[in-house]
């Protein structure tokens, strides 16, 4: 991660608790070095249905339910809560958009990191290999417990999980002990 | 004795790397199921899950800095998973590998220990629940919240503190969910040290 990203998350945490104009401001930094970074994370994060509520919501909360008149000054708080809210899911964005495993190893690379770099390698090869059982596993239970029998018996879902990880666990370090992969 | 330690060294790297990718998917799979059903308290759910995965990894590789590793390939595994990143979990994630690796640290592996570690895991959706709202709508959506609540309960003729008993509730329906998460991981480790010592 480079210095514009960190700074544009340190702002986003720092104007979480600020509700003034130096608030917007922050938030507009934000906004402009994402525009810098990368244009394509501005777009609105989730589904159009995620943005639904909040909108609604925070417009509804803006009246004064005493007069039912629209308060200027609740108006200008949760538009800032709305910006605030969209500001975040840029940054998840560009989080989505900028990090691959490729940079992360690289980093490590270059820093030295030889231990961080294979546990990064090793977990990418064990998901690869427990995705599609962990998948089958929950399709074959869903299958053979359906309604109240589902949560009865989750602890045996869990059992079956578990029980393949140790397996897999004792396979491995098998595996990497008897080749020597670790210690080089 | 080296070839014993070796052999320790590794399980001290290969059982939380593979349980924080069992820990990942599960997250992934059944997470997103209950998601899709909008299941009530699934973030505690998912948490009471996690203190599972990680009591049973603890119990197979007993050194300090396993659980924190484990949750850190959580993370990583739903970082780069279809999902992307998402604050809320992985936040949650990490501080609950914190939480159960300080408990693990300092009062070793025992019963006690995996009660404790499981009640912080699990009663960490708390606190986790107001500072990730702060830290995405800002400070001021409290006031917008206890507004609303006000306000409904001016309309439904509701005593003004009614939401004082819905967070207690909220809270025991966690502590429940703590109970049934340590009871389940202990009678899980009994089962696999009979079959898989």
């Amino acid at each position: 991660m480079k210095f514009l990203e960190i700074s544009a998350f340190l702002l986003f945490i720092i104007s979480s608790f600020i509700s003034n104009w130096i608030g917007y401001l922050m938030l507009l930094i934000i906004f402009l070095i994402v525009l810098f970074i990368s244009k394509k994370s501005l777009r609105f994060m989730g589904g159009f249905k995620f943005w639904i509520f909040p909108a609604i919501f925070l417009f509804i909360m803006s009246f004064d339910f005493n007069t039912f008149g629209l308060s200027s000054e609740k108006l200008i708080s949760n538009t800032n809560i709305f910006v605030h809210l969209y500001i975040f899911g840029v940054l998840i964005n560009l989080i989505n958009d900028t990090i691959k495993m490729k940079d992360l190893t690289i980093f490590f690379d270059r820093y030295r990191f030889y231990k961080l770099k294979f546990i990064s390698l090793f977990t990418l090869s064990v998901m690869r290999r427990m995705s599609s059982d962990v998948s089958d596993v929950f399709y074959f239970y869903r299958r053979e417990n359906s309604g109240f029998k589902f949560f009865k018996n989750i602890h045996m879902l869990v059992y079956v999980c578990v029980r393949n990880s140790v397996k897999i666990s004792y396979d491995l370090v098998e595996l990497l002990y008897t080749r020597g992969l670790y210690e080089k | 004795m080296k070839e014993k330690n070796e052999i320790s060294a590794l399980k001290a790297t290969v059982f939380p790397v593979v349980f924080g990718v069992m820990w990942g998917l599960f997250e992934m799979v059944f997470g997103s199921y209950l998601h899709m059903i909008n299941f009530p308290l699934r973030g505690a759910v998912m948490a009471g899950f996690g203190a599972i995965f990680m009591c049973i990894s603890r119990s197979y590789a007993n050194r300090i800095g396993v659980t924190l590793l484990s949750s850190a390939v959580a993370i990583a595994v739903k970082l780069f998973s279809y999902g992307g990143f998402k604050l809320g979990p992985v936040i949650g994630i990490f501080i609950e590998g914190f939480l159960m690796e300080l408990t693990f640290s300092a009062l070793k592996f025992n019963m006690l220990s995996v009660f404790i570690a499981s009640f912080l895991c699990v009663l960490e959706g708390v606190p986790h629940f107001f500072i990730t709202t702060w830290i995405m709508y800002g400070g001021s959506i409290f006031d917008v919240y206890i507004n609303a609540l006000n306000n409904i309960s001016k309309l439904f003729g509701f005593k003004s503190s009614f939401y004082i008993w819905i967070l207690a509730l909220w809270i025991l329906c966690h502590i429940v969910i703590w109970i049934f998460s340590a009871l389940i991981s202990l009678k899980l480790i009994r089962w696999l040290k009979n079959e898989i010592p």
